[in-house]
């Protein structure tokens, strides 16, 4: 759906699913509901330590360390999803109590369907396996439906942590927009006016009669 | 007892800021009732997060849905909510409406729009009429929104150059990037005549409001330094110094309370905190966006309108229109331009601000018959980092992109080349499959009924985008860009709404009588886009900005009348 006037904006963001997105989505949830999530993805004792930021699993946390590391790779090519604070950055897309829920839902749905896709293919969890079958994995699941779906949202994820302000704890310095060459506009946010912040203002339903309240 | 208030104005954006300011100004009491909340000038940044990738300036579709009724695959109406969806039609909700996040492309319409049925006759399928006022009855008040609203511009004449009151505009153009010139030249060598584009953008300083600032991010954005001729800043603000006027923000209003004498006497609102509240007032103005100013006399029933608020006639919500048109572009190249004419392409901030009107009116290949075309606009790709990092994503046959490929890929759009777009306005035609209604089952948060808008096209209006995006191709060719595209279609673009209360003559055919009064209510007025019976081929914002100017104008002469 065109908007017109360059508004610049998209129909769709992660806080509001594309068209048919959500219906697309639960047809993926109800399609794995057959299936039962490893012992292992609760206990996960042997991954490597990761702030899990209180919404992840251990092993949810590995694979989406890992998942951002395979979408936006250390190729001395620009900034790495390491560089950018990827993983930091979907911690804190998946805490706001702002955001689409069923958005941060299926985020986590996805490290699930990785790790139960390894276990059918390497008969183990998916910090058991090295570098090489991970990404082989991940190539495989990208060319999946669900997986490339699913591999699609992670990757808007890791763009909004490439070129989002560096208030956001992402994008530090502003190197990503250096390396591209784009200015961001002014002002940039600041504490004040940052998200969610800003979302403070919807609470205030005082009458407004002066200008100096403008 | 007498009301507190002398008007109720419920909405804030471009249909309620004449209203606020001119009565304000000429003394009246004045209340406004504004759903959202009220973000200042110093809330505005150019965070990407903020005002593009998160729901801030509208509403969560959660708790406020309006449902989309489109035709599927096989033809069938098929409704969906835009929660479910995702498909937003809010387009700001807070004090000055979307008048805040709007680019402020500028266009009057031209003395054809006000005449079509008459000039270019019936067209099968469409519910085509002349308006009930004229161009010349609006033209001093397009002159009067230069001035107050400001716009910035520079008249040169041309095929289809309205006919003005004052020589140019009062603020001088702002500056542009380059490749106007270019195009420019591109457009010669065609034998187009190239425009400069009028914006509600200052581009000089005035008392309170500063000059742009080429901040590069203009639509969706707040503007930082009320450069923008934005509702809540060109007319709200003024409207305060009087003393006045009061503005109570996120006060949602749910219904019209009527007195059994065709008059209404309340308007009701939840607050901030949900509660039930009302609103006293002699006249009572409805500019809430064509599709939720319909949605709101529809909920408005009572014994005395038992389907709806000025709706004896079945008319509320029918003709919704949007804009007709298309889209297109192109990339232009580092390596098909000498260097320093491609640094100056890239260079940020300065607008492109050139338009295509020579095609507004043009002959039928098939029958040689004149019929209405429309406006081509020019512009870069929105400057957005994200968003056009994210168009980047879908490689060849759509498969995703990542890693290195996906890295390189973006590196070479952002540095090598630069998007030059156009986009066409023509008219979406009024037609019975263009309507909106209360949906039977989804409630928003308050449990109310929501908008169901049927969003069906008319086949000629996709026939006048082609034809006038191939024009704008040819511009775009001859200016040397590459990988040029475009594309037509008859989904509605949701930031252009109008319709679904149009003014006319005859109560039978219309819900407002010419003064935007409506037929059967005699202290209600609608002056958001929703009058418009038919929507030209430009943008609506400065129609609706002077409408609400004139109709402003009605209602002070009425209450300098005592009638009220």
């Amino acid at each position: 759906m065109p908007l017109y006037n360059d508004t610049g904006n998209q129909q769709s963001t992660p806080g509001r699913p594309s068209l048919g997105r959500r219906r697309f989505v639960r047809q993926l949830v109800l399609l794995s509901l057959g299936s039962q999530i490893p012992w292992w993805t609760a206990c996960d004792t042997a991954v490597k330590t990761l702030n899990t930021g209180g919404v992840l699993t251990a092993s949810q946390a590995e694979i989406a360390d890992f998942v951002f590391d395979w979408l936006l790779p250390d190729d001395s090519h620009g900034p790495s999803a390491r560089e950018i604070n990827a993983y930091p950055f979907f911690l804190w897309v998946l805490q706001d109590p702002h955001y689409d829920p069923e958005q941060q839902t299926y985020y986590k749905q996805g490290l699930d369907w990785v790790e139960e896709t390894c276990v059918e293919d390497y008969n183990g969890p998916f910090h058991t396996i090295n570098i090489r079958q991970r990404q082989t994995l991940l190539d495989k699941i990208r060319d999946t439906n669900w997986g490339e779906s699913w591999l699609a949202s992670m990757l808007t994820v890791t763009i909004e942590a490439l070129l989002g302000d560096p208030i956001y704890g992402c994008n530090p310095n502003g190197a990503s927009w250096e390396w591209l060459g784009h200015q961001p506009g002014q002002p940039r946010p600041d504490e004040h006016t940052r998200y969610p912040i800003i979302l403070n203002r919807k609470m205030e339903g005082h009458p407004i009669t002066k200008i100096d309240q403008l | 007892m007498s009301p507190i208030y002398d008007i109720c104005i419920i909405g804030s954006g471009a249909g309620a800021g004449p209203v606020i300011y001119e009565l304000s100004k000429a003394g009246y009491r004045v209340v406004v009732l504004e759903k959202g909340p009220w973000y200042r000038t110093k809330d505005f940044t150019k965070d990407e997060i903020t005002a593009v990738r998160r729901s801030v300036y509208t509403p969560n579709l959660k708790d406020e849905p309006q449902v989309i009724e489109s035709r599927n695959e096989d033809g069938d109406w098929e409704a969906e909510s835009t929660f479910e969806s995702g498909n937003d039609f809010w387009n700001g909700s807070c004090v000055g409406g979307s008048s805040n996040f709007m680019s402020g492309f500028f266009f009057r319409m031209k003395p054809g729009d006000f005449r079509l049925r008459s000039k270019y006759g019936d067209i099968p399928g469409a519910n085509v009429v002349d308006w009930p006022i004229t161009y010349e009855e609006m033209e001093p008040w397009y002159a009067k929104v230069e001035e107050v609203v400001g716009i910035s511009g520079k008249v040169v004449p041309h095929r289809f150059q309205e006919p003005r009151s004052t020589p140019d505009f009062p603020y001088p153009p702002l500056s542009v990037n380059k490749v106007a010139e270019a195009l420019d030249e591109a457009s010669q060598s065609l034998d187009y005549e190239m425009i400069p584009t009028p914006r509600a953008i200052l581009s000089q300083a005035r008392t309170r409001r500063d000059a742009c600032y080429y901040s590069n991010f203009c639509g969706s954005y707040g503007c930082a330094s009320d450069a923008k001729g934005s509702a809540r800043v060109a007319l709200i603000r003024e409207a305060l110094l009087t003393g006045n006027c009061t503005v109570l923000p996120n006060a949602k209003v749910y219904h019209l309370e009527t007195d059994g004498h065709h008059r209404v006497k309340k308007a009701w609102y939840y607050d901030v905190e949900g509660k039930k509240q009302s609103i006293t007032a002699g006249i009572f103005v409805v500019a809430a966006q064509a599709i939720e100013t319909s949605r709101l006399l529809l909920m408005s029933k009572n014994k005395e309108f038992s389907q709806g608020l000025a709706n004896h006639h079945g008319q509320v919500g029918k003709n919704l229109l949007f804009s007709g048109g298309g889209i297109g572009s192109g990339l232009l190249y580092r390596h098909d331009f000498d260097p320093k004419t491609f640094e100056a392409f890239m260079q940020p901030g300065l607008f492109v601000n050139r338009s295509i009107h020579q095609f507004y009116e043009y002959e039928d290949e098939e029958t040689g018959r004149k019929q209405k075309g429309g406006a081509i606009d020019f512009l870069f790709e929105h400057a957005n980092a994200m968003t056009r990092a994210i168009k980047q994503k879908w490689g060849k046959d759509d498969q995703l992109l990542y890693g290195s490929a996906y890295k390189k890929r973006l590196y070479r759009y952002f540095t090598e080349a630069r998007k030059i777009k156009f986009e066409v306005f023509n008219d979406w035609l009024p037609t019975d499959q263009c309507f909106v209604q209360l949906d039977p089952k989804v409630r928003d948060k308050w449990g109310d009924p929501v908008a169901r808008a049927r969003v069906g096209y008319h086949p000629r209006d996709l026939e006048v985008g082609r034809y006038l995006s191939a024009k704008g191709a040819k511009v775009l060719e001859a200016l040397g860009a590459k990988n040029i595209s475009w594309s037509v279609s008859g989904a509605p673009p949701s930031n252009l709404q109008a319709g679904g209360c149009r003014f006319g003559k005859d109560p039978k055919k219309s819900v407002l009588n010419p003064d935007c009064r409506a037929h059967e209510v005699d202290n209600l007025y609608v002056t958001d886009g929703s009058f418009m019976p038919t929507g030209g081929s430009v943008t609506y914002t400065w129609t609706i900005y002077a409408n609400a100017f004139r109709v402003a104008q009605k209602i002070i002469d009425r209450l300098s009348k005592s009638d009220l």
